[in-house]
């Protein structure tokens, strides 16, 4: 498992790793509750910063998740595409989604320190429920 | 000039996924849009995870042999549209993810407005069950869908949210309700301004029915529908 101090976050509650592994928060994972599927994006594919590129999905809603960098995806998680509850259980660890191979570094660098997301997420709960 | 859903000519269920997928991506930020649908024939739609060929099965099992389900962006189960009032919402969904929160206020606007039509309900609170849903949407009711008091299913829904905006598909059941097919949309109608605080636009912009002929597309592609 991943330490969540050392990772980067977006807005839309993905973190984002050194090596380029993409996975969703704790916060987010449990807001969504139980996911019941994954659908990873496929390896070899292009993304741009920000583009939804992976669905989760919970008993009623699927949501979805967007590329914090620029890249290629070089890995997609097969095990949580077979058991999406990795997603709940272990967010930072076996529950991780997708790898890229960044192509624009400074990408990684607009995002959120773990001290920044969490003074977001408090923000947001400050700001009501939608 | 806007036109209004009135003006839109019923719609298979490509149709009608497509033009609210259209909504979704091209409506302002803070829109409240609703649509009640109008329906060209028999149609069947089922969730972006489930596999198609349940989907056909169920289909098959009913004698629907010529109807192609159609696959939502929504999560859920499998609908048949077939006398039910379908309706969908875009709504702004910014800060948090929780789907729970979400569906409850939006079947809480149904129950509002079919309780001022005459029509009692109630949301849904079962005890907990095992995770998953049921294939078919209507073999039970989920936490707050909405029942009557023998704990019958008459309206269920599903939900995506993408980037600033969620949106929300519904299947109201009729037949034990009381109500004509207006009123009940009407009552919908009614439910989603006391809820959401104003009356949701029913109005579409000539681009977003321009866009949902594109994206009907997709919706009517193999690749989509039988992805899994």
């Amino acid at each position: 498992m991943l330490d969540p101090k050392s990772l980067k976050y977006q807005k839309s509650h993905e973190w984002f790793s050194a090596d380029g592994t993409v996975g969703i928060s704790d916060h987010a994972q449990k807001e969504i509750t139980d996911v019941v599927f994954v659908e990873p994006p496929k390896v070899g594919r292009h993304v741009k910063r920000g583009e939804a590129c992976c669905v989760v999905e919970s008993v009623k809603a699927a949501f979805d998740i967007y590329a914090p960098v620029s890249g290629e995806i070089v890995a997609a998680n097969a095990e949580a595409g077979k058991n999406p509850a990795l997603v709940n259980q272990d967010p930072y660890g076996k529950g991780w989604l997708f790898k890229i191979k960044a192509s624009a570094p400074d990408d990684a660098a607009a995002l959120m320190s773990a001290s920044d997301y969490e003074t977001f997420i408090a923000s947001e709960a400050a700001h009501g429920s939608h | 000039m806007l036109g209004t859903e009135l003006n839109v000519a019923a719609l298979d269920a490509a149709g009608q996924m497509a033009l609210d997928e259209a909504v979704l991506l091209a409506a302002p930020a803070g829109a409240l849009v609703l649509r009640v649908y109008r329906w060209s024939g028999h149609a069947c739609t089922f969730g972006y995870s489930q596999p198609y060929r349940a989907a056909r099965a169920a289909c098959d099992a009913r004698g629907w042999t010529d109807v192609e389900p159609v696959r939502r962006a929504t999560g859920g189960g499998i609908v048949f549209h077939d006398g039910d009032v379908t309706f969908s919402l875009v709504f702004a969904w910014e800060r948090t993810w929780a789907p729970d929160s979400i569906y409850k206020n939006i079947h809480r606007a149904a129950h509002l407005g079919l309780k001022q039509a005459g029509a009692a309900t109630s949301l849904n609170s079962p005890p907990r069950r095992p995770l998953g849903a049921a294939a078919a949407c209507f073999a039970r009711a989920e936490p707050m869908d909405l029942v009557l008091a023998d704990g019958t299913k008459v309206l269920g829904g599903a939900l995506r949210k993408r980037d600033g905006k969620g949106l929300y598909q519904g299947s109201l059941r009729l037949e034990r309700l009381g109500l004509t097919p207006q009123a009940a949309a009407e009552a919908v109608a009614e439910g989603a301004a006391r809820e959401f605080g104003r009356a949701p636009s029913r109005e579409l912009a000539p681009q977003w029915l321009a866009a949902a002929r594109d994206i009907a597309t997709r919706y009517r592609s193999r690749d989509w529908n039988q992805r899994r």
